[in-house]
């Protein structure tokens, strides 16, 4: 008698199965001992597939509920198009009752409960955003060569010199605001906001000006083939901030300033670049501190793909993880690390699962203890 | 049953109720069975289904049907389901039996479960499921209750194909075992074989 196979139950849950390759339904139907285990497992296989009724009353109470809830969602978005008025006329549909459609959901208007999502991201902090932030530097490093050119022009007093630092600033900060914003953007808004002294060499200026405007997040993608556009809009980012650093430079002209000082300021900021963008990288890794398990899933959900792979990119150059050790990651053959926050007081980690196809799915671990929280979506 | 359900997802991110209700009439009572089964008890079920039902709520503006509405809702339930587990464990309940231990720790001097215990864990097939590691647990009741194939399972639980099989597999004989002592896995009857 030939002896068992090392993995024979293998071979009999998968023969059960019919996920057995042909040799090895060949091994199994040729050993008795095998087919009379897939008997044994047939008999477990069997009962446990046999289905189990819901109480009804807890099913009905159960969808009613959901509904509730998608009805609080649609009823969020019909506020936030009412508040929103007409500044954003095509970003979400009205939710509208529609006949039936043969349309697949690629093909779908972008559909209603998109301002709800957007409302409540907006509520979230500031999520690290790559495109924003190299359409910042490009901008910077266009006002820089503003700043020398205007300097080898010369002859212009201090005073006009510093006035016009601020509308510069302001104007290619506010640009890049504005223009993700709707396009709204006009010279009269960038020269009336004379803040943001220390864009460009503070990330932390940047940071908290990206917190302070939250609508700026790109947060809105249509439910259907959502996950297409983040790259070219972040690129779209970048090239109109690129075009707003043009008008900027047209205002300095007209203003004829650069002091030395501003010279300088901006010397400076070139020599602690390197260390600034580690220092910006590791703050927007930060997701922020939340309250509720939801808002934190919402936001790691609304991240792109673009985002995710930057996220596990600079986790894996700069920082600790301090949870990879898990059970839900032994299985990992990538970084998992996609954030850091503070959930109910606690630091956690949100490391990505991988799956096994084309999808993501996301863990919640407590760093104290390493102990998992939550699996999403 | 996935061409109709595209309909009605694509219908339901459009605004449309009646679509969302059907979507969820249509798959409640396969959620529940993967719940009750992975949950272990009435209780848990409940609450574990009805936070799935309240996820795929929230989910489904950005589900994208790249795989079928059952193989993402399942997910999304195994998922609550694993959470609420998490979560029980969390909260220590003097005088029950912890199911969740693996199965080393039922090996042997279980205390006698408490009454109330008695009357969640109603059959010896769920008392066996109970006794299996949440993983293995998943697994094993997203094959033979979600009639998932191991591909999809693997999807659902971001593990590869691979595993999958191995773990069911470990998972059934388990079961096999608890429910029928006299069950030799294939092991010790190649160790019989052999000597």
């Amino acid at each position: 008698m030939n002896p068992l196979p090392p993995n024979a139950d293998d071979l009999v849950s998968a023969y059960l199965d019919a996920e057995a390759t042909p040799d090895e339904i060949d091994v199994v139907e040729s050993t008795p001992e095998l087919m009379a285990r897939v008997d044994s497992f047939r008999l477990v296989a069997g009962d446990l597939s046999e289905p189990l009724t819901p109480p009804a009353q807890q099913k009905e109470a159960h969808i009613a509920a959901a509904l509730g809830a998608f009805d609080e969602l649609l009823a969020g978005a019909v506020t936030e198009e009412a508040d929103d008025g007409a500044s954003a006329p095509s970003s979400s549909a009205v939710p509208t009752k529609t006949g039936p459609s043969s349309d697949t959901a690629e093909s779908a208007e972008p559909v209603s409960l998109d301002a709800a999502r957007d409302r409540r991201a907006a509520r979230n902090p500031r999520r690290f955003n790559i495109g924003i932030i190299a359409a910042a530097a490009a901008a910077l490093l266009l006002f820089v060569g503003l700043g020398v050119l205007s300097i080898g022009r010369g002859g212009q007093s201090d005073d006009v010199a510093n006035s016009a630092d601020a509308p510069i600033e302001a104007s290619v900060a506010e640009s890049m605001d504005d223009r993700a914003m709707d396009d709204r953007a006009t010279d009269d808004d960038a020269t009336d906001d004379g803040g943001l002294s220390e864009f460009g060499s503070d990330s932390e200026a940047i940071r908290q000006e990206d917190a302070a405007s939250p609508a700026v997040q790109p947060t809105a993608e249509p439910f259907a083939a959502a996950e297409a556009a983040p790259a070219d809009d972040a690129m779209d980012d970048a090239d109109e901030a690129m075009d707003d650093a043009g008008e900027g430079e047209i205002t300095a002209g007209a203003d004829n300033g650069a002091s030395d000082e501003a010279a300088s300021d901006e010397a400076m900021d070139e020599d602690s670049d390197s260390l600034a963008d580690t220092d910006l990288a590791k703050s927007n890794f930060f997701l922020g501190e939340f309250e509720q398990e939801e808002d934190l899933q919402l936001l790691v959900e609304e991240l792109t793909a673009d985002e995710i792979e930057s996220r596990l990119a600079i986790a894996e150059e700069l920082l600790f993880v301090r949870c990879a050790d898990i059970a839900e990651l032994e299985q990992a053959t990538q970084p998992t690390l996609v954030g850091e926050g503070l959930l109910d007081g606690a630091d956690i980690e949100v490391h990505r699962v991988d799956g096994a196809r084309n999808s993501n799915s996301f863990i919640i671990v407590a760093v104290d203890g390493c102990d998992p929280i939550s699996s999403f979506p | 049953m996935d061409v109709e359900d595209r309909e009605l997802v694509a219908q339901a991110q459009r605004g449309e109720r009646t679509a969302l209700d059907e979507l969820l009439r249509r798959h409640y009572d396969r959620i529940y069975n993967i719940c009750r089964r992975i949950a272990g008890n009435d209780a848990d079920a409940a609450d574990a289904t009805q936070e799935a039902l309240m996820a795929i709520v929230r989910g489904l503006p950005k589900f994208d049907n790249r795989a079928a509405f059952s193989t993402w809702s399942y997910r999304v339930a195994t998922n609550a389901c694993l959470d609420e587990l998490r979560r029980r464990k969390r909260r220590p309940t003097p005088g029950l039996v912890d199911e969740h231990d693996g199965w080393a720790a039922h090996q042997g001097d279980d205390p006698e479960p408490a009454f109330d215990e008695q009357l969640v864990v109603r059959d010896e097939l769920q008392a066996a499921l109970n006794q299996l590691p949440e993983e293995f647990r998943a697994a094993v009741v997203l094959r033979d209750c979600g009639g998932l194939d191991y591909a999809e399972i693997a999807e659902v639980l971001g593990i590869p194909p691979g595993t999958v099989r191995s773990r069911i597999a470990r998972g059934r004989a388990k079961l096999a075992e608890i429910v029928d002592p006299g069950n030799q896995p294939p092991g010790a009857q190649r160790q019989n074989l052999q000597s």
